[in-house]
């Protein structure tokens, strides 16, 4: 071990590679802080070159590896390995090229997803895919778990976003997959990289598709007396045909806590309902009546269109900052992140509050409505002998609900460490079998973010340490 | 010899007893499922039905040799449509053909390809194991995306018997405007403009005349509106009337304007490089047409030789090919970037060598010159 660091550290000067104690403390943990390892070392990388050279000495040296952005992940993807090197990427933060008569940008790792969205504004392009996080998450970390966010209902998750990328694979081979194009021949490698958890290697250089920016957005609110209300007008809603951009739920908790944080404006009701329509602003005009219609059938009490951009990006501002600001309510809590077919939402939601209080817990609601993505909000306080241990029992139980009724573990945080039990519930052994020699034909030595998405990996034993330091501080969200 | 597939348990049984199985649905994509030697063919027509649909979730689930015609008219019924906008349907081609050619028409432009609306697939690999991928949720970030690499995998990795797609709802009212130009360089300059505007437009074609066609579709009572602001924007543009656009998309998808060639290829690409590219092949394919608002082309041509000359054209400018039409070349053409990362999966998912191989394929291409 001390070869490979020496090696290291004559390769990259000292204040890069962190090794104290003090140092190392930060990168412990990522968004899911029940998980802690202390690593071996951290690499400050700042070249796409630095890291394909320190992957391949990885590789000599038998040493596992953790690609590290912000270390935003909810699942503890970015989660050190014991006796491993986190190689962080911040560094790498440089929008390359942004071509707008291509429509795309080429950004390296690091880059915060927000930026690229921000450097497209000029041009009247953006960057579709937005997590809660977007304003401190890498684009990097985006691609190995395949992001999503309020917005996916139309366009997607980041895989639809992604034209390109080099990458440099787990044993240090460098692949170029994809090209510029929308269309692929051949099997889609880019597709199948994106969302492989940092398990198949380490993305360096990324192509990502722009859209040009909606001529116009209508954004309405409607509060319902019951969360079941609120899920049968998204039923509604999409059985009338209209595709809106995003379709969001808050329940009381959620909405208390938003309009505490950040005075969004929202209504003091049991359920809060956003959808926003985008698009052509004469088809947007069509599609709004339709959809007032929808909504004045639905049962709402307050109805409230945003008037102006300020208003809108106020009621995004409540509802992406949702999740720290429940977290005031609490010392501590566990996000959850499940799919249920969206004709099952009210029976879901309805199950969910049956087994907090079976449990004794609060579990609070902001979810993704429009696509069947739950973010229960599982409130516990971690100096409770055992609380820890509860909560993560009925995050268990919500999970097997969301399987029972045909769903999925995970709608976008991925399995990461948090679920790994989980994906023996979802798969077949012969599936699983399936993606381990897949796993190893790319990464034979297992050296890649080793102990994420597979059931049997070793895993440091689970603490309570409360949200994440920026969590608290309101800067980045769990959804 | 062929291997009619009526049960997964057949082809797995196939597989298990160490035939070299070339999957075909409807056969219609010729430059992939004609007859290769050395392998039987696996005709999965009789694997076909639609075994979910649950049209308030905008999801459906079929086996691979349900004909596209079938899933539509089922899809119809409740308002949906599939947005990658399938080829050559009426024809009769299957869902598994489609995905594994990995194939999308003119309507992939608004919302995207056959990649983005597979959720979940079946897959018997070369081992005769029935592999899962994905799931039968719009939204899910489990496991490894095992059905993207599936879609243009051309049964080199695995037969596909089932698949889940995400499907949307299809509002009916569709206008066409049509706008002539005297060069390729000013109908991609206009088809440039289109798509840098605020225009939601669900198809953007440039055919082998110059001519540019764009479909706008939506609610019938701004689609007039919507389809007035097209054409101001193109100038001298004219809305085209129903019967006429609606020959006219139904010929391009169902590829009728290739009539004359023997050889139909795909070349996937982005506006800029489209008059580059059109001079470049202009001598060795005689029809050209450009889809899905300039990010692929459709490449017509008549011999072999002319073939290897594409190939060699292509490898020059850094593109790739899929040859879909005509039978005895090779699969793809160009460049290939990813081919050792194929080659790994390959040796994983088919280790005996049962399926065709990809990379032999592209030496096809190499010995033929």
């Amino acid at each position: 071990m001390s070869d490979f660091l020496d090696e290291l550290a004559a390769r990259v000067p000292k204040e890069r590679l962190l090794q104290d104690t003090a140092q190392l403390l930060p990168y412990e943990s990522d968004g899911l802080t029940a998980f802690r390892m202390r690593p071996l070392a951290v690499l400050l990388a700042e070249s796409a070159e630095e890291v394909v050279e320190v992957v391949r000495l990885c590789n000599v040296h038998d040493v596992p590896f953790v690609a590290r952005g912000s270390g935003t992940s909810l699942s503890g993807g970015s989660t050190p390995v014991e006796g491993g090197l986190v190689i962080a990427l911040n560094r790498l933060n440089r929008i390359l090229s942004l071509d707008p008569e291509r429509q795309l940008a080429v950004v390296e790792p690091g880059v915060v997803n927000l930026a690229v969205s921000e450097a497209a504004e000029p041009y009247g392009l953006y960057y579709a895919p937005d997590p809660s996080s977007q304003s401190v998450c890498t684009i990097g970390g985006n691609i190995a778990f395949n992001s999503g966010g309020a917005h996916c209902l139309k366009y997607g998750m980041t895989s639809n976003h992604v034209l390109s990328l080099e990458a440099v694979l787990a044993d240090g081979t460098l692949v170029e997959l994809g090209d510029e194009s929308l269309e692929n021949v051949g099997p889609d490698c880019l597709g199948f990289f994106v969302g492989s958890e940092g398990l198949f290697g380490i993305a360096l250089k990324i192509t990502l598709r722009l859209l040009p920016r909606p001529e116009s957005y209508l954004t309405l609110l409607a509060s319902y007396d019951s969360l079941q209300a609120a899920g049968d007008a998204v039923a509604s809603i999409i059985e009338s045909g209209l595709l809106p951009g995003a379709m969001e739920i808050m329940d009381r908790l959620a909405i208390e806590a938003a309009e505490a944080a950040v005075a969004a404006g929202y209504p003091d009701s049991a359920a809060l309902l956003i959808v926003e329509l985008e698009g052509e602003a004469a088809e947007v005009a069509e599609e709004a009546k339709l959809l007032r219609r929808l909504i004045g059938e639905s049962g709402a009490g307050v109805v409230r269109e945003a008037a102006d951009p300020e208003e809108r990006a106020r009621i995004w501002k409540g509802r992406k900052g949702a999740f720290s600001a429940v977290g005031r309510l609490s010392p501590d809590y566990i996000v959850q992140d499940g799919v249920v077919p969206r004709s099952c939402l009210g029976e879901a939601l309805a199950e969910v509050e049956r087994l907090g209080r079976r449990h004794g817990l609060r579990v609070a609601n902001v979810f993704h409505a429009g696509d069947g993505n739950l973010h229960p909000l599982i409130l516990y306080d971690g100096k409770i002998p055992g609380a820890l241990e509860k909560a993560e029992a009925l995050a268990g139980e919500i999970l097997q609900m969301c399987l029972r009724l045909g769903g999925s573990i995970t709608g976008e945080h991925g399995i990461g460490m948090e679920k790994r039990a989980y994906l023996g519930d979802m798969f077949g052994p012969a599936d699983i079998e399936v993606m381990r020699e897949l796993r190893d034909v790319i990464d034979p030595k297992g050296l890649s973010n080793p102990g994420k998405m597979f059931p049997d990996g070793s895993a440091p034993a689970l603490t309570a340490h409360g949200p994440h330091p920026l969590e608290k501080a309101g800067i980045i969200s769990r959804e | 010899m062929s291997l009619v597939v009526s049960s997964v348990a057949e082809l797995q049984d196939g597989i298990l007893a160490g035939r070299r199985l070339l999957p075909r649905g409807g056969g219609t994509k010729t430059g992939l499922s004609s007859d290769l030697p050395g392998f039987e063919v696996a005709d999965l027509r009789p694997l076909r039905g639609i075994v979910e649909h649950q049209p308030s979730e905008f999801t459906i689930t079929v086996l691979a040799g349900t004909l596209l015609s079938e899933l539509e008219t089922t899809l119809a019924e409740q308002g949906q449509y599939l947005p990658f906008d399938p080829v050559l349907v009426d024809r009769g081609g299957t869902v598994g053909g489609a995905v594994a050619a990995g194939i999308a028409g003119s309507g992939r432009l608004r919302y995207g390809g056959v990649r983005d609306f597979v959720l979940a697939v079946e897959i018997v690999d070369g081992r005769g194991r029935l592999v899962r991928g994905g799931g039968r949720v719009v939204k899910n970030a489990a496991g490894f995306d095992l059905p993207k690499l599936m879609v243009g995998s051309v049964g080199a990795l695995g037969i596909l018997t089932e698949v889940c797609f995400k499907v949307f709802p299809r509002l009916s009212s569709a206008m066409t405007v049509r706008a002539d130009y005297d060069s390729l360089e000013e109908a991609v300059a206009a088809l440039q403009t289109l798509r840098g505007g605020p225009h939601d437009l669900d198809a953007l074609d440039l055919d082998g005349s110059c001519s540019l066609w764009a479909r706008v579709v939506g609610l019938p009572a701004s689609l007039a509106l919507r389809a007035e602001k097209v054409r101001s924007v193109l100038g001298c543009a004219e809305i085209v009337d129903t019967a006429v656009s609606d020959e006219y998309w139904s010929t391009v998808r169902e590829l009728g304007w290739i009539e004359g060639e023997t050889f139909l290829v795909k070349v996937p690409l982005t506006p800029p490089r489209i008059p580059g590219l059109d001079r470049e092949v202009a001598g060795v394919c005689s029809s050209r047409y450009y889809s899905a608002g300039g990010q692929q082309a459709w490449l017509g041509l008549s011999s072999m030789e002319q073939l290897r000359e594409l190939d060699r054209v292509l490898s020059g400018v850094g593109l790739r090919g899929l040859v879909v039409l005509g039978a005895g070349g090779p699969v793809l053409l160009g460049l290939s970037r990813d081919r050792e990362l194929v080659e790994r999966l390959r040796r994983t998912l088919d280790p005996r060598g049962l399926f065709r191989d990809i990379d032999s394929l592209a030496a096809v291409a190499c010995d033929t010159k």
